[in-house]
């Protein structure tokens, strides 16, 4: 990846918490806590983490899409737009709308709820193009919808059946294709082979990397799925309890994961011809309400020390790609970074 | 040795469309198992290959078609049901539908004790779910009184084959059971299947589409497709040195958590299930990469290779 390449979406001490009042208590879910995000273009950046660690919120949020009961408490984001560095969030709803498919887009974890069941796949098309480019006629429309399906190597025939007529890995192509249509700048993915079999998974990932590799954007690919980064990401950025916990490329973080959440990640994982004994990552992700002091980790930390329980640590960079936030980093005890 | 389950020919067939227009679809075409005590063995293969549809046959949800199923020798029928969940139980897939979220969980195990008359005092009883409870790493005191809500994927899925438990089956029949599991939660699942295997000696037929922890846990294996098992044996003959294409196939669609092991070749995707399943000959045959002539008329028999059971023109 060419470190010079432009950043096309950034955020600065992104804050966005869910604000929930239970009988007049206040509930405050810290899903999103001060995360600094460089993403650059043309690549494909990847968000890992467990269920609950506030994955999915962070997407929403870089997809300019906060809306109650999550609320933006502090932060900005930008997208490059035209050369331009413009702070999203203060955009008028008919900018944002305009700003999606067109510029970003979002594919969604279940296909099924994403398709209108009652309606044809062609009539999707129509009204997604209909939306941005109104000023074609039909037949028109159509043709584009056409060619854009066979470029991406989809039987021309599916824009005639409906949703349920397709197979899960075919419909969850239809929607990437549908959210690839104008050629956006950047593509946000929450988990979109989550669901999906090993082999589908495999054909859905490679028609991926072929749009991203034609349309030169950039992917953010959000999944739990370690084995699906180090198919596809350029970079990858550990999530946990609402923070960016180590940033690197995939080589750095696999070959040497610093963080010790990381490592339990990568090494719980089971490997062909390989039957050592493998441990799970030990206790459960904390509660976004009720995060624990210090490093959210400490908990579960085997190396907790009593300040680790006091203070969150800041950022220390191993390597000029590679960032981690953890106390045992930069004292040297986790041996010496390379 | 006497088997402790044993699955000869069995078939399913499900009728689809109309009255007029009907077609017959082979989930299970003519399968055949066993099953040893304290051995886990595995049932692998994508959705719509029938191995959902093997465990509820073999759990009495379903009737077969056609062929026979032996627990321990004895023949299962449809009115032996309560001997046959006295020593078979199941898990399945989501936890959190497992459980109805206005029930406390400790309830269900109450109704367990209940319906099999296991203890004779609620003090016994508490005793006794609260060693089952010990079993797979939870204490009765942290349990009782909660709702599903209150606990994670990983805890309430233990919970489920802690409940499983208490009617000290033989065999657990376990579908799906860490597909909804956060993938580092995972492990603790699955060591528990070994666990139970080396300490109670309890057999789990697993039933996954992750051949990473199939490979892990179980002891033989067996992988299927559009209703047939194309290829059985040990972990290590089948996964570490696959005979049938695909098994090949579906072992290196596995993405590894290695950045310089991708995927280098592009993959071919299924044509609609439904030809998949109608089709004459081998069932693989439109995908494979080393199909032959007879391959698209002739369906293969089961060959052996090595003590593997392989479904394939190709060792004819």
């Amino acid at each position: 990846m060419d470190s010079q390449a432009e950043t096309i979406l950034r955020t600065e001490k992104l804050k966005a918490f869910y604000v929930l009042d239970m009988h007049g208590t206040q509930k405050i879910v810290k899903a999103v806590n001060e995360v600094d995000l460089e993403i650059k273009e043309n690549e494909i950046y990847g968000i890992a983490g467990e269920s609950g660690c506030g994955k999915s919120t962070l997407l929403k949020a870089l997809f300019n899409a906060i809306e109650p009961p999550l609320r933006l408490i502090g932060g900005k984001i930008y997208y490059r737009v035209n050369w331009e560095d413009v702070d999203v969030t203060s955009l008028s709803p008919e900018e944002k709308r305009k700003l999606r498919l067109e510029y970003i887009s979002y594919i969604p974890q279940g296909s099924m709820s994403v398709l209108n069941p009652v309606m044809k796949i062609k009539e999707s098309y129509l009204d997604f193009i209909a939306s941005h480019v109104p000023e074609q006629s039909r037949r028109e429309t159509l043709e584009l919808a056409q060619q854009h399906i066979v470029e991406l190597g989809l039987p021309k025939n599916i824009l005639n059946a409906y949703p349920h007529q397709l197979s899960g890995g075919m419909r969850q192509r239809v929607t990437i294709a549908l959210s690839a249509l104008l050629n956006p700048r950047i593509m946000i993915g929450d988990e979109p082979t989550t669901a999906l079999d090993v082999v589908v998974q495999r054909g859905v990932i490679q028609m991926l990397k072929d749009i991203q590799r034609k349309l030169k954007n950039t992917i953010i690919l959000v999944t739990h799925d370690m084995g699906v980064h180090a198919n596809v990401a350029n970079r990858i950025g550990i999530m946990y309890a609402g923070k960016i916990v180590e940033e690197g490329t995939t080589i750095q973080i696999f070959d040497n994961p610093l963080h010790p959440y990381t490592q339990f990640l990568i090494n719980s994982l089971p490997k062909f011809g390989d039957k050592m004994m493998r441990e799970s990552v030990p206790g459960s992700p904390p509660s976004l309400a009720d995060l624990p002091t210090g490093c959210p980790f400490h908990p579960r930390c085997p190396h907790a020390r009593d300040i680790c329980r006091e203070q969150m640590p800041g950022f220390s960079h191993p390597d000029e790609t590679h960032k981690v936030a953890c106390w045992l980093i930069g004292e040297g005890e986790h041996g010496k970074a390379s | 040795m006497e088997k402790l389950l044993e699955v000869k020919d069995l078939t399913k067939q499900y009728a689809q469309g109309s009255l007029i227009a009907r077609i017959l679809i082979t989930a299970v075409d003519h399968i055949s198992f066993y099953m040893n005590q304290a051995e886990i063995f595995t049932l692998a293969g994508e959705s719509g290959c029938g191995k959902t549809t093997t465990a509820k046959i073999v759990l009495g949800f379903e009737e077969a078609t056609s062929g026979t199923i032996l627990h321990s020798g004895k023949p299962q029928t449809r009115k032996e049901k309560v001997w046959i969940t006295e020593g078979v139980q199941a898990i399945f897939q989501d936890p959190f539908s497992t459980f109805n979220p206005l029930r406390t969980v400790d309830s269900y195990f109450f109704d367990t004790v209940k319906n099999y008359q296991l203890a004779q005092s609620k003090q016994d009883a508490i005793e006794l779910i609260d060693q089952k409870l010990r079993a797979v790493g939870l204490t009765y005191g942290e349990f009782v009184g909660k709702y599903p809500n209150e606990f994670s994927g990983g805890q309430l899925q233990r919970i489920s084959i802690a409940r499983a438990l208490m009617t000290e089956p033989k065999l657990l029949i376990a579908d799906e059971p860490v597909s909804m599991v956060d993938a580092s939660l995972r492990m603790s699942i699955v060591n528990l299947f070994k666990k139970l295997r080396d300490e109670l000696g309890v057999s789990v037929l697993y039933i996954t589409h992750d051949l990473a922890t199939a490979y892990y846990v179980s002891d033989r294996i067996a992988i299927m497709f559009r209703g047939n098992i194309v290829e059985m044996g040990t972990v290590e003959q089948v996964l570490m040195n696959p005979r049938h294409p695909y098994t090949r196939l579906l072992r290196d669609s596995i993405p590894q958590a290695d950045p310089r092991k991708t995927w280098a070749d592009t993959v071919t995707l299924a044509e609609l299930e439904h030809d998949e399943y109608l089709r004459e000959g081998c069932k693989f045959a439109g995908r494979c990469p080393m199909v032959m002539e007879r391959c698209k008329t002739q369906i293969p028999g089961d060959i052996s290779v090595e003590d593997v059971l392989v479904k394939c023109h190709l060792y004819d």
